[in-house]
């Protein structure tokens, strides 16, 4: 479905403004959020960005750039709260809301005068005072042709500011470089740069075989919509997923056998969760070990039949485990389902268990009664100061529906 | 690890002024930016440690912790919940009252209350004195999501 105008709204420090919503004294405090098990800074306000503080500081470098700044810890499950309000309000504006990311969405606004009776602009203004007075949460918003001239728009109007662009907008694409468009990443914006394409304007009055032939069909999409034609729609639901996966950090560096392990029957039940949310089994499990960041191991697994029994899936990536090197510490690990199949597509079989065991299902049901990781595997004691913290239940991936992380 | 809280803040607003002006709170006052509100620092380390206690119906500025020696109640700031449980202050008749403050200062970091890392501090007691009369040991349980942070206290006579 087409529309004329497309607006993109993102909130503006969105986890510290969450936070800012149910705690008065933190307004106007310098503020960071942490994540990773309480070590680094995922996301900051602007004053505590005006000391230099940038997102993925360790909390100690942190404080020492500001030191009377207050730090939170992350509650993915308050920020999915605040979000699906904003999404909801959204909803009354707009036909069309694509939930983007937890703090990006983007919409219809070819309606958005008529709703509030007012011109482009000023309805837009309306729009993120709404957001303001009804969720508490201070957003910026674009509104153009196409969504990326739209999130150009939201992006160059940060923080607590709104752009309206028109196809016709030289000025402002001139101003704008090229590493500001979504979808350019630094790979991409060196091998422009090598053309002498340094802006987006510059972008826009390349030659779209020589773009195509760079970055691909993608790249020809955002020069499309650079001049403002509209080629990727607003998605009102989620496509399908080709893998899940489930992983992080480790909250640290760790050689211990029985603590890397106990992450990995972690990170299965944490994926098996997310296998009955999307109503998948996973043909393939692969595990992926990180040493400081970087790839220590993957190992690939094929599953008789497709499962999403913690049984088969434990003895899938335990051997995997075991194989991999043990001289490095680990700092991250990944588990992921490949090969998805819906489970009302698949072929029962006579020779193999069934896809999940009633062992299975009764601890689901356990689990959603009495709350998350109420019942998990003995093999996930070492890790108690994990599960005895509430924040570490909920993370971001947890939250459905998005379309990117 | 045993943590240690070694400083809160309170919003200046919920001081009232005559006691603001009989403890000289005013020295104490910070603003961590232009527009955050003023808040009343107060720290461990300072020449006179006071703590803001919510007891028998009104806020009070008590003394924090105890240094003297003549005292009969332990030198001490804290004290562990496992033993006030464990009857081991019985003899000072514990009694509950609660600490207000914003935000709480720990190995250099200002947190938040209701964060994770503020669970080991409800297993201590935060230890006020008044010498010679009572003294009090309010649990520094900073529970709540709340602006202001509740905590429980136990006082002895």
């Amino acid at each position: 479905m087409g529309t004329s105008l497309i607006g993109h709204i993102d909130a503006d420090c969105f986890y510290v403004s969450c936070e800012r919503v149910r705690s008065y004294s933190l307004r106007g405090v310098p503020c960071g959020v942490l994540g990773n098990q309480g070590a680094c800074v995922i996301a900051k306000s602007y004053e505590l960005k005006a000391y230099g503080v940038k997102t993925g500081h360790p909390i100690w470098e942190a404080k020492k750039l500001c030191p009377h700044a207050v730090f939170v810890k992350r509650d993915f499950r308050w920020y999915e709260v605040i979000s699906r309000k904003l999404l909801d309000l959204l909803k009354t504006v707009s036909p069309l809301v694509e939930y983007y990311s937890i703090d990006e969405m983007f919409f219809d606004a070819s309606e958005l005068a008529r709703y509030f009776q007012l011109p482009l602009v000023e309805a837009t203004r309306a729009l993120q005072a709404l957001v303001q007075e009804q969720i508490g949460v201070p957003v910026s918003i674009g509104i153009a042709p196409s969504r990326t001239l739209a999130k150009l728009g939201s992006d160059a109007a940060k923080p607590f500011g709104v752009r309206v662009i028109e196809k016709q907008c030289e000025p402002f694409l001139r101003s704008q470089p090229v590493g500001e468009l979504c979808g350019v990443g630094g790979r991409s914006a060196r091998k422009l740069h090598d053309r002498n394409i340094h802006t987006c304007w510059d972008y826009r009055e390349a030659d779209r075989l020589m773009i195509r032939k760079l970055l691909t069909i993608k790249g020809e999409a955002l020069w499309w919509e650079l001049r403002g034609d509209a080629v990727t729609p607003i998605q009102t639901s989620r496509p399908p997923h080709k893998a899940i996966a489930r992983g992080g950090s480790c909250g640290g560096k760790t050689t211990d056998p029985d603590r890397i392990r106990a992450w990995v029957v972690r990170n299965i039940e944490r994926l098996i969760e997310a296998l009955d949310h999307h109503r998948v089994y996973a043909g393939h499990i692969s595990l992926q070990i990180d040493a400081n960041k970087t790839a220590l191991w993957l190992g690939r697994t094929p599953l008789a039949v497709p499962s999403a029994s913690f049984r088969t899936i434990y003895d899938a990536v335990i051997p995997m485990l075991e194989a991999a090197p043990t001289n490095h510490p680990v700092s991250h690990m990944h588990i992921i389902a490949e090969s998805l199949i819906w489970r009302n597509k698949i072929q029962k079989s006579l020779f193999f268990e069934e896809a999940q065991s009633p062992l299975d299902q009764l601890k689901r049901d356990i689990n959603q009664k009495l709350g998350r990781f109420a019942i998990r595997s003995a093999e996930t004691l070492p890790l108690h100061e994990i599960y005895h913290d509430a924040t570490h239940n909920y993370d971001i991936c947890d939250i459905s529906g998005k379309m990117c992380f | 690890m045993f943590l240690m809280c070694t400083g809160i803040t309170i919003a200046w607003h919920d001081v009232p002024a005559k006691l603001i002006q009989k403890f000289q709170l005013e020295e104490r006052i910070i603003q961590r930016s232009a527009t955050a509100e003023k808040e009343i620092l107060f720290l461990q380390r300072h020449r006179r440690p006071l703590l803001p206690v919510f007891y028998e119906g009104e806020l009070q500025i008590l003394p924090w912790g105890n240094r003297q020696r003549n005292c009969n109640a332990p030198l001490a700031w804290w004290c562990e919940v496992a033993t006030l449980a464990s009857g081991a202050w019985a003899i000072y008749h514990p009694e509950p009252a609660e600490i207000q403050a914003n935000f709480g200062l720990e190995r250099g970091v200002w947190f938040q209350s209701e964060i994770g890392s503020l669970e080991p501090h409800a297993r201590r007691l935060f230890q006020a004195g008044l010498p010679g009369v009572k003294s009090i040991n309010a649990l520094g349980g900073m529970a709540t999501r709340n602006a202001l942070s509740t905590a429980r206290t136990s006082i002895t006579s």
